[in-house]
């Protein structure tokens, strides 16, 4: 199976503090900047396919599909074997697979070569080569790198362990053949500390060729609204700076439904 | 009716009426001066805004078109019940796609919330719950048995305290009425005396007497004859001479519709039949007949062959929500594990959204776990009921509703074991040999 297409172009802007954008892929096109939907067990919450393929605007919506879900029935899903568009029937919107959770925070467990995932029968290891098997399984039209966040006040020693090993899993993931499958979004992460969100854009940087676009993670774990829009404005300007300059036609996605229209206003400020 | 002697109707010792309330099937009941049959008081209007139309008959069954206020329907019908505005898991779009007629509202939870002002303020329940077809309202009657643990029954009404907030409340015919008046739903009932259908002694004929006196002032509260009907319940419990009685009373009121109520509370299914059967023989031929809180698909099928016409029951909906889907061959526990693989839909010849769109893998991963499990199950099951009411109809109109109803059971019953009731039931509209 070969992935589908992805593009993404912006609008002339003069000003160059806004942008309107398109995301195709495959034959689908998205509008920017939106709101990715919200999932639990693969259906946006409280819509079923009717209302979803109704609500206005839209034809096509962005849905975030959460690894942790999805894991608890990657048996069906392999054994089903046509991806979860169809087995979720929302073969007409992008499905983004990804790690966190935005409805909540809930510092997840680690090790070098796996991270822990909570499901419905608790808690579960999953290696670095288990989450690229599931996402062959998933099929999304976007998926991120393996990353996990931590708290806003997690010591340096914690932060550093986290980012090593994200960076670690970037090159694992990266390396393998799963971009032969589905689109991919690098992970910035790096909690308060720049050096390590600096770190972890250089390190992004290694793979634009094959990355899609971006994930500003981290949000939403304990920071004030003050620090969270501080390190938004830095990282964005150390994207820009560090990879846009010369590598336009890339998306940024902020991982945080629940601030989104607020830190999609303070980046156009 | 009973005959009754002067002495009787005179006698103004109260102790003589003592055990009027008894539950006791040893207590005799003791006909008072007020428990009369007809007062000469009658529907307001004898061109209410409702015309019921039978287009075809087999036996005592009927197809038949009802034109309401806010939608013409046809029947036999199943109205999805939608207690406080809302069938839970639908939107009021989705009724309309699932080309639901009647739905259901119910005047105790609406008249504490919202409340009429609201309602009022709004323009009924139609504006407030965006649902542009008919609607219909119980009259809060049925609380007094499901609250009746926090209920005093009097003349006046019912007395219960609010679960909402504590408040007490009393619900009379002609608080009711006005709460009904401002919902607007397209049927009211009227309020009625409730008892279970388990219920015995001379409370049952209490009930009886009681609901003909409250009838009365369900009619004189009635604020809009000419937009809203009212329907009159039979009520009588299993007795069919209470139940004539009643009937006789109600007929003679001349209702534009008449519930057959007080079933569905634990009696057995064999009494059942046989309080319907009677009520559909005694009731008018030209109005139509409403049985209340019955939905199984059994139910359906058989009641409609005895004659009723309209159905309401949470059933479908509520079995939804614990992951149970209706199917031809009868139900599907989506929970179970045998559906985890199983990547067909809950019917492949259901029509419904729900089945042209999700496996019951999905399902079963949803099913009674999440809102949407409930959502889908729900639609599901609403197109279920609606399905199954569009080919009794059909049957009627072709003339081949002996064989509809044979082949129906032959697919809910395979083994030749379909529960006696049903069949002595359908023997009754000579309906038989349901397996050769």
């Amino acid at each position: 199976m070969t992935k589908p297409d992805f593009s993404f172009e912006t609008t002339e802007n003069k000003e160059e503090k806004y942008r309107a954008g398109t995301i195709k892929v495959g034959n689908k096109t998205y509008e920017t900047p939106s709101l990715i939907l919200y999932t639990k067990e693969g259906s946006p919450v409280n819509l079923t396919k009717d209302l979803l393929n109704n609500l206005p605007h839209e034809k096509t919506h962005s849905l975030q599909l959460l690894f942790s879900d999805l894991y608890q029935f990657k048996d069906v899903l392999e054994k089903f074997g046509k991806g979860s568009h169809e087995f979720l029937s929302l073969q007409e919107h992008l499905l983004f697979l990804l790690i966190r959770d935005s409805s909540y925070f809930n510092e997840q467990e680690f090790g070098e070569d796996s991270i822990s995932v909570t499901t419905r029968k608790g808690k579960t290891k999953v290696t670095i080569d288990e989450y690229i098997k599931v996402v062959k399984m998933v099929k999304p039209d976007v998926v991120t790198t393996l990353s996990l966040d931590l708290a806003w006040e997690s010591s340096k020693k914690r932060a550093v362990r986290i980012s090593n090993a994200t960076n670690q899993w970037l090159t694992k993931f990266m390396e393998s053949d799963v971009s032969n499958y589905t689109n991919t979004f690098g992970v910035v992460q790096g909690g308060k500390y720049d050096d390590l969100r600096n770190k972890s854009i250089e390190e992004l940087l290694k793979y634009t060729e094959k990355l899609s676009g971006y994930i500003l993670s981290g949000f939403g774990t304990g920071e004030t609204n003050k620090e969270r829009n501080e390190v938004i404005k830095n990282t964005i300007v150390s994207i820009f700076l560090l990879l846009f300059i010369n590598s336009f036609g890339r998306a940024i996605v902020i991982l945080i439904i629940y601030y989104q229209f607020t830190l999609l206003e303070q980046i156009t400020k | 009716m009973t005959n009754t002697t002067n002495e009787e109707i005179n006698d103004t010792n109260q102790d003589i009426y003592k055990n009027n309330s008894s539950t006791n099937i040893n207590d005799v009941y003791v006909r008072k001066p007020e428990d009369v049959v007809f007062n000469n008081i009658k529907y307001p209007l004898d061109d209410p805004p409702l015309k019921f139309e039978v287009i075809a008959r087999f036996g005592k069954a009927r197809a038949s078109k009802l034109t309401l206020p806010h939608h013409c329907c046809t029947t036999p019908m199943f109205m999805p019940v939608g207690t406080q505005g809302t069938v839970k898991g639908l939107t009021s779009q989705q009724l309309v796609d699932l080309n639901c007629g009647v739905v259901l509202g119910n005047t105790y939870h609406l008249g504490h919330r919202p409340g009429p002002e609201v309602m009022d303020a709004v323009g009924g329940l139609h504006k407030f719950m965006n649902y542009p077809r008919a609607m219909l309202t119980d009259s809060g009657g049925f609380q007094m048995v499901s609250l009746l643990q926090l209920a005093e029954i009097t003349e006046q009404g019912v007395q219960f305290q609010s679960p909402h907030d504590g408040s007490t409340m009393i619900l009379t015919p002609e608080l009711s009425m006005q709460i009904q008046n401002s919902i607007g739903a397209d049927i009211m009932m009227a309020l009625d005396d409730v008892v279970s259908s388990t219920t015995v002694g001379p409370r049952v004929e209490e009930a009886m007497y009681r609901t003909l006196r409250w009838i009365d002032r369900c009619i004189q509260a009635h604020k809009k004859p000419e937009s809203q009907n009212i329907f009159a319940i039979v009520q009588g419990g299993l007795d069919s001479r209470l139940r004539t009685i009643c009937m006789e009373g109600l007929i003679q009121r001349n209702f534009p519709g008449y519930a057959i109520g007080g079933l569905s509370g634990g009696e057995s299914k064999d009494m059942f039949w046989r309080v319907v059967h009677q009520c559909t023989s005694q009731l008018p031929d030209n109005k139509p007949r409403y049985l209340m809180g019955v939905g199984y698909a059994l139910d359906l099928v058989v009641c409609s062959a005895l004659g009723v016409d309209m159905f309401d029951c949470v059933f479908p909906s509520r079995t939804a929500r614990f992951g149970s889907a209706l199917v031809p061959s009868g139900s599907l526990n989506l929970k179970s594990s045998e559906y985890a693989y199983d990547f067909t839909p809950i019917d492949s010849e259901c029509p419904c959204m729900v089945c042209k769109n999700y496996t019951r893998a999905y399902l079963h991963i949803v099913a009674g776990k999440e809102a949407i499990g409930g959502q889908l199950i729900t639609y599901h099951n609403i197109q279920y009921q609606m399905s199954l009411m569009n080919q009794i109809r059909e049957a009627i109109i072709n003339q081949n509703f002996p064989e509809f109803v044979k082949s129906f059971i032959k697919k809910q019953y395979p083994n030749s074991d379909c529960p006696q009731w049903a069949i002595d039931a359908l023997a009754a509209v000579d309906i038989t040999d349901i397996y050769k």
